[in-house]
């Protein structure tokens, strides 16, 4: 039952750490368990997080996703009717797209289409930023009726 | 020290334990593991995931590579590690530095200098 607990932990590994390591990760399992197979696996534990969470580059993902949540919720944008969920959700595509590949593993992942979503996405949160104080400023109220978005007349309420 | 060497300092205990079983011979990971308990009396254990973790840090950073198993005879999943010249340099650079922490421990602990605690 430890072998097979250890065995799936080591199957959750990267697929890189995983087939460098893996085979001979349960060979010395075998050799040292039962005796040390608690330890053993409390490290295979730690290592996984440590490998998804710091080597796999997830934590940019993460991190990415938690700045555009800060940059759209957090700096004083009204939750409001002026949501434009497409520019959101673009912002945030951007942000997970530039955290994934701030270090690029894929050679054909340059630096200009690097540089060309950065400058994606800040214009999506600029847009937005525009948008919202638009609709402030010109309406009074963001619930008021919807100038053109960037992205077009939007007809929500328009009949 | 060379100042390029002195960047790459201080090791970390897991890093410097590695350097330093690998020092005298090439090794597989579980005999890293048991070289680097027997170096720190049992104090100090490594687990497989930290250990290959801190191997993959090092091969990229140019302080081991990998070396052919040294007999016939070997189970093939074992690989093997060997010190660089790069990774020996900084071991030896990392020992200089303990060795000017230890002298002023000594000289501000006297414990330290007797070996009692």
């Amino acid at each position: 039952m430890d072998r097979f607990i250890y065995r799936f932990l080591i199957a959750c590994h990267p697929p890189t750490f995983r087939e460098n390591h893996g085979d001979e990760m349960l060979c010395i399992f075998g050799e040292r368990a039962p005796r040390e197979t608690r330890p053993l696996l409390a490290d295979a534990v730690f290592s996984l997080l440590r490998q998804w969470t710091l080597h796999s580059g997830a934590w940019k993902f993460l991190a990415g996703g938690a700045v555009s949540a800060l940059l759209v919720f957090g700096c004083g944008y009204p939750i409001s009717r002026s949501f434009n969920w497409s520019l959101i959700w673009g912002a945030q595509r951007h942000s997970a797209v530039l955290a994934l590949y701030s270090e690029p593993p894929d050679p054909a992942f340059n630096e200009y289409e690097f540089e060309l979503q950065a400058r994606q996405a800040v214009g999506m949160l600029t847009r937005y930023r525009q948008l919202d104080e638009g609709l402030r400023g010109v309406h009074g109220s963001p619930n008021a009726s919807r100038p053109d978005t960037p992205f077009g007349r939007d007809s929500e309420n328009h009949e | 020290m060379n100042d390029d060497l002195k960047s790459l300092l201080p090791l970390t205990p897991a890093t410097l334990h590695i350097l330093l079983a690998l020092a005298a011979e090439d090794l597989h990971g579980y005999a890293i593991m048991q070289e680097v308990a027997r170096q720190s009396n049992g104090q100090y254990k490594l687990g497989p995931g930290t250990l290959y973790e801190n191997l993959d840090k090092l091969s990229a950073r140019g302080f081991v590579k990998k070396s052919p198993p040294p007999s016939r005879g070997e189970d093939i999943r074992r690989r093997y590690y060997r010190l660089t010249d790069l990774g020996r340099r900084v071991l030896a650079a990392d020992v200089e530095r303990l060795k000017a922490v230890l002298k002023e421990a000594k000289l501000h602990l006297p414990s330290a200098a007797t070996g009692r605690t």
